[in-house]
This record gives C-alpha cells, structure tokens and sequence, in this order.
C-alpha cells in the first residue's frame, strides 16, 4: 500500500510529507502538483508552524471526507465541533496567518472558519477600540473625520 | 500595518457578511479608511430594532385551545390593510427608521430584521404564533394561537358538549386573532417598504420578533 506523498517546504526550509489527498484539498497544491509532479513545493510565505497547523486541518478534513462513505449527519456534525474547537484554540496573531494561509492555498473551508471566528472576535468586541486593539489596526482617520462618521452612523433608536 | 492589509477586499468584506449585525457593522466603519469602504459592500444584514416597544409575556401554563387556520391568497384584506392612510407605526417606529440606519448600506442582498417582541395584540393570557409569506402580496399566513388554561375553562377537552353561545364565541375570538395577525403582519410590510424600495438587489428580507411570535418572509417579488 503506497500513497502518493508530496512534499512541502515552509518558509524556513523545513520539508513536510504530506499524503497527496490531504494536500488536494489545496486548489493551488492541486494544480501544481498536476503540472510540476514530483517536486517539492516551495511555500516561501508560510511559517512551518502555520503549515503544520494547516496540514492539522486537511487531514482532519480528508478522513472525514471519505470515512467508509457514510457521510451522516452525526459525523459532519462532529467535524464541525472539531471546526470550531480547532479555531478555538489558536490565538489571534496566529488566527491571521491561518485565515492567510487559507486564501493563499485556497482551502475554502478553512477559509470559511477562520472567517467565521474572526466576525465572531469583532462582534464580541465592546466598541472600536477594542476591535482596533484586538487586530491591531492602525486608525488612519484624522479627528474630524472620526466625528463625521460617527455622526453619520448614528443608530437612530 | 495591520493584519487586514495581507487581505484582499473580497475576503473582508465576506467576513463583514459573517458579522451581519448592522450596529457592529457601522461601528466598523469608523476602525480605519479601507474598512468604511468596504463596510457598505456588506450583503447580509441583520438589523436589530431593539430599543423600542414592550416585550409580551409569554404565557407558561400549559396549552388548552388549539387553533390552526391556513389562510391563502387573502389578496384584498392584504392590500386594505397595507396601504392605509395614515401609516400604522410599530409602537412608535416608522419605515423611514430602518430606511435611514440602512441608508449606507448599497448592496444588501439578504436582510434579517429582528423586533423586539411579537405585535399582535391579543387578550391577556393567549399567545399566537404565526408565519407569513410574502410574494407580490400576501401568498400564505399560518396562525398557531392557544390561550392558557388558567384562564379559561378548557373548551377543547368539552368540545362534544359545546354549545352553540360557546362555537360563536370561539369562531369570533378566532376570526379576531386572525385579524390581529394579518395587521401586525401588514405592519411589518409597512415597515419594511421603504427599505424594500431602496434596495433594489434585496432578494430576501425575513422579519421576526425576539419571542419569536411572527415571522414574515418576503422574496424577491415583495
């Protein structure tokens, strides 16, 4: 029984060997292990701690996929909970990198829970403050036009 | 630089979906340049009218009288009720309330309004649950009403031995509730129609109460 592994290569050069389905689950990984097989596939952006954190999620998501081919309910609804614990547990800088990570390789799935996660981290959020402290966004409005949006945007009730 | 600089417009505005409330939203705005930009861009809402009005208190006791009347195509009760006069505000709300929060928002495809309690004001210890559909008018409403048993004597369990006083009553204590849930429903319409009027890519609005009452659904001929 051999599987197809390819290989990936993190920004510091370290190599992971991935089974071929799990690294599918990439569009981008797809492709190119299409048109450059049997090659190690550079990824000069990804830290191999946001790659392995990566890999975590489509492995996951692989044997899920095809577990005995019976997709029910219970077992999708597991994936999920593990979806978000999965999310859960990484913390916010690290969170960016991944939801990067997803919209470079395209992984849409993961795309869509780091999406969800961060929503939920802004809605949690008191006020602008603390949304622009929890992402650390840099306010590029000056105090005039800070006010005129506030006014703008007044909730009328 | 901040996280958000590494992503395309695309993707925030797809998390901006997924944050949906419009009070979050329009604090967002305010956060820098590039996110009152794209804050507009959002295209499922959910707008929360929750200072206003008095919840009802939902009766605990358990359920003695239980009616269900389907109504369908009730075209010409609809169209009397919606277009009144002088607009029927939902306590002290008018459409253009929601038409101004919204104002900002210029591609809303999927809008979620949520009251802050049911609008169809039925005599103390009856509760109704009703469901509208809106098409080009009103195409179904199902009502589910039912009043305590601590006040009133159960008519449901002596429904052999009724007597006639007792089915009229009944029948005319139905029509009303009917009655009240088609004008809370068309309350609702009214509401929303300016919004509807100035959102023109809107291709479903869903209007409900937080003690989930009523729920009126429009597609996209509403």
């Amino acid at each position: 029984m051999s599987k197809k592994m390819i290989v990936l290569k993190s920004s510091e050069g370290v190599s992971f060997v991935v089974e071929e389905a799990v690294a599918r689950q990439s569009k981008i990984i797809s492709f190119l292990v299409e048109e450059f097989p049997d090659r190690e596939l550079p990824l000069t952006n990804m830290t191999s701690e946001i790659l392995r954190k990566t890999i975590e999620y489509c492995k996951k998501h692989v044997v899920e996929d095809d577990g005995g081919g019976d997709s029910s309910s219970s077992s999708s609804g597991d994936l999920k909970e593990w979806d978000v614990k999965f999310v859960a547990e990484i913390d916010q800088p690290r969170l960016m990198d991944l939801l990067m990570a997803a919209n470079y390789l395209d992984i849409p799935s993961l795309l869509d829970v780091t999406c969800q996660k961060v929503a939920d981290t802004i809605a949690a959020c008191n006020d602008e403050k603390e949304i622009r402290a929890t992402f650390n966004i840099e306010n590029d409005f000056t105090e005039e036009e800070v006010e005129a949006i506030r006014m703008e945007n007044q909730y009328p009730i | 630089m901040d996280v958000f600089d590494g992503l395309p417009d695309a993707i925030i505005v797809d998390i901006l979906n997924k944050v949906g409330d419009v009070r979050t939203l329009l604090r967002c705005s305010s956060l820098s340049k590039r996110f009152n930009s794209l804050v507009p861009q959002s295209e499922s809402l959910i707008l929360r009218l929750d200072q206003v009005g008095t919840t009802e208190s939902q009766p605990d006791s358990p359920v003695s009288n239980i009616f269900t009347s389907v109504l369908k195509s009730f075209h010409g009760l609809c169209s009397l009720f919606s277009k009144p006069a002088k607009p029927i505000p939902i306590k002290n709300l008018s459409p253009n309330i929601p038409s101004e929060i919204l104002s900002k928002f210029d591609r809303v495809k999927n809008l979620e309004v949520e009251l802050p309690g049911g609008d169809a004001s039925l005599e103390k210890g009856a509760a109704v649950k009703w469901k509208a559909e809106h098409g080009e008018s009103l195409e179904t409403l199902v009502v589910f009403a039912f009043r305590s048993a601590s006040t009133e004597s159960s008519p449901a369990s002596a429904s052999d031995g009724e007597s006639d006083a007792e089915f009229v009553t009944g029948l005319k204590t139905r029509v009303m509730w009917t009655i009240s849930v088609l004008m809370a429903a068309s309350k609702r319409h009214f509401l929303m129609s300016q919004v509807v009027k100035e959102h023109q890519e809107m291709e479903s609005l869903v209007i409900r109460d937080r003690g989930g009452e009523g729920t009126l659904v429009m597609g996209t001929e509403g």
